[in-house]
């Protein structure tokens, strides 16, 4: 049986709820982080992975990265709608 | 020549070209008609065989890549943003030979947004508008679907000379902006032939987006014909001259996109005529305050600003003025949407909200400018501190919206099928409003009090404007994920969007279940009976008083 991907328009009520928390906790862990290392900057890619140190040692690179995720959602999108039967 | 002579030359520049554009050009006419169709399909040989010719195949190019030109634009504007708190976060970059500053990269995400996004939907949105509103169809879709992969290309090219002037000993700001002007001479030719054969008098958005374009090459004709091209005042009203081309446009799209969205009627032809004439007239205050962005553009020499008083008084006046096309369209365009109450109509229609959002913010960020404008003008330069956010401001909550709403009304039209989410659509909307007006009221904010330190001569590093600015690069991050959102919605439903003929057109006037009201009720009785939405028709049940009586057989 061939199972098909649905996607409805309509937004259940709790989806907000959802939101809320993951907003809620966002700010929690920026708060704990502060008050746990109130010295210390968040961590950027390359204090988690050291093979990038010297190049993604900034936090915009989260972002830049993030954008680039989005820009290959594009293309793939493109490809896949373009071949799709 | 003084800013009045280049003026008044601009002016009546203007109106022989409209007269001309009306009248055709004597026994000319026929024979440049041909002539302009064959330079603009055979002439151009093999290349023009690429690309597709059906009906709306050059609006639907031109309004994909111009949505598409919004993701790399607002993401430049992020990392301009970004660098203004932490100028070395891109370093790393140096290991390719970039070297990238805030203020480059802000200036370069402004040059995108404004020609490669901004540009490509207004143009793209024409390609529809005009043929439509003159009943007739676009006079070469091949020739237009062609362009807009040169324009790209001019986009591409002046990303770079924003960020490298100089290539090789080669400048390369004039490259982009002979392959500009070479695109928009095609395009103009283009709409210029579609209004040649309309077969019904054109409403005014149409000859607004016409004559925006044209304003472009009249408005460096005019400043060229009076001398003031190597002068500072005349670099500033170049600057200037490029608001109204954009200005003008936009009107035009947004006008005829209100009423299309809305299924309500344009809802005064005067305001239209006033905004048309007033933008023509009076000097915009949008865009960058230096003329130095033009002469960069021209490949000429920056020449210091020293306006005269003449320049001044006639300067700050022709500025003023300006706010009364701006309050004209937003009053039109909000009225246009609202139709007879208070609520907008069909907000789910697509391009609504942006449009909604642009008519709204259109006057308080108009005012904004005039004042920068002003002060910039008369040399007060108090309020110069602002003006980079203030331009981010207009562009990211005026024009990309008023843009792309009226490029996303159409698109449906022009590409045969919807979006592929309302619900998308919607968080797109939020993400990129929301990100774009929090982002840059937070920079602005940081600009005031960067301001205020250095009036008070305090030398030290500002931390709190430093931590304020992070906040609202972060902030306008929203836009790009927005942008992204909007890409991928546009780019589906033109694969597997509901077909737009299968779609019905709510208007504002056809309700196909009123609620029938047979006797005194209360709105939250209607309400709590799940019968009735705040749009809902109340239909009283006709009755009589007069006593009824035995039915005869």
């Amino acid at each position: 049986m061939i199972v098909e991907f649905l996607q409805g328009e309509g937004e259940p009520s709790s989806s907000w709820v959802m939101l809320v928390m993951g907003f809620v906790s966002t700010i929690v862990f920026l708060v704990l982080y502060g008050i746990l290392f109130p010295s210390s900057d968040l961590p950027v890619i390359s204090s988690v992975l050291p093979v990038f140190d010297g190049v993604f040692d900034s936090g915009i690179w989260f972002f830049i990265l993030g954008a680039m995720i989005g820009i290959f959602a594009i293309l793939g999108t493109m490809l896949s709608e373009a071949t799709s039967e | 020549m003084g800013l009045i002579t280049s003026m008044v030359t601009f002016w009546l520049l203007i109106l022989v070209l409209f007269i001309l554009v009306n009248r055709g050009i004597w026994v000319f006419t026929d024979v440049s008609k041909s002539m302009s169709m064959f330079m603009l399909e055979k002439a151009l040989g093999p290349p023009i065989d690429f690309v597709e010719g059906r009906k709306g195949a050059a609006s639907t190019t031109w309004i994909l890549q111009g949505t598409l030109w919004i993701i790399p634009a607002s993401l430049v504007t992020f990392c301009g943003l970004w660098l203004s708190h932490d100028p070395q976060a891109l370093h790393s970059l140096t290991a390719w030979g970039l070297n990238p500053e805030s203020t480059s990269l802000t200036t370069s995400g402004i040059l995108i947004a404004v020609y490669g996004a901004m540009g490509m939907l207004l143009i793209g949105s024409s390609m529809h508008i005009v043929p439509e509103l003159g009943a007739t169809s676009l006079a070469t879709e091949k020739n237009a679907t062609l362009m807009s992969f040169v324009w790209t290309l001019a986009v591409i090219v002046m990303f770079v000379g924003a960020n490298n002037s100089e290539i090789a000993g080669v400048s390369v700001m004039p490259i982009a902006t002979i392959l500009t002007n070479l695109v928009l001479l095609a395009v103009i030719v283009n709409m210029l032939l579609t209004a040649a054969s309309r077969t019904r008098k054109m409403p005014l958005p149409a000859w607004m987006m016409i004559i925006g374009m044209i304003s472009a090459p009249i408005s460096i004709l005019s400043l060229a014909l009076t001398g003031s091209l190597d002068s500072g005042s005349g670099q500033w009203l170049a600057t200037r001259f490029s608001g109204t081309t954009f200005f003008l446009m936009v009107s035009g799209a947004i006008l005829y996109g209100s009423s299309r969205g809305s299924g309500n009627p344009l809802w005064s032809r005067s305001l239209a005529a006033v905004t048309m004439a007033g933008a023509i007239i009076s000097i915009n205050p949008a865009g960058l305050i230096e003329g130095e962005i033009a002469s960069d553009f021209l490949g000429i020499g920056t020449a210091t600003f020293e306006p005269t008083r003449n320049d001044i008084v006639a300067g700050s006046f022709l500025l003023a003025l300006s706010l009364i096309p701006v309050l004209a369209l937003s009053a039109n365009v909000l009225a246009t949407m609202r139709g007879d109450d208070v609520f907008m109509e069909n907000p789910d229609s697509p391009g609504m909200p942006e449009i909604n959002l642009a008519a709204f913010m259109a006057v308080p960020i108009a005012i904004g400018g005039l004042f920068v404008h002003t002060d910039y003008l008369t040399g007060t330069n108090e309020l110069t501190g602002i003006h980079t956010s203030l331009v981010l401001l207009g562009l990211w909550v005026v024009f990309i919206p008023a843009s792309l709403g009226s490029a996303l009304s159409i698109f449906p039209e022009v590409s045969g099928r919807n979006m592929l989410s309302i619900n998308r659509s919607r968080w797109a909307f939020w993400l990129m409003a929301g990100g774009a007006f929090s982002g840059l009221v937070f920079t602005m904010m940081a600009d005031f009090s960067d301001m205020a330190l250095i009036e008070a001569a305090v030398e030290a590093d500002n931390s709190t404007a430093n931590r304020v600015r992070v906040l609202g690069s972060v902030l306008f991050y929203g836009t790009v994920i927005g942008s992204v959102y909007h890409s991928l919605n546009m780019i589906s439903g033109s694969f597997r969007g509901a077909l737009a003929t299968e779609e019905q057109n709510i208007s504002s006037t056809s309700i196909s279940s009123p609620y029938m009201l047979t006797k005194e009720t209360t709105v939250r009785k209607i309400l709590a009976q799940r019968e009735g939405k705040l749009d809902t028709v109340v239909v009283p049940e006709s009755s009589t008083e007069s006593p009824g009586s035995a039915t005869e057989i």
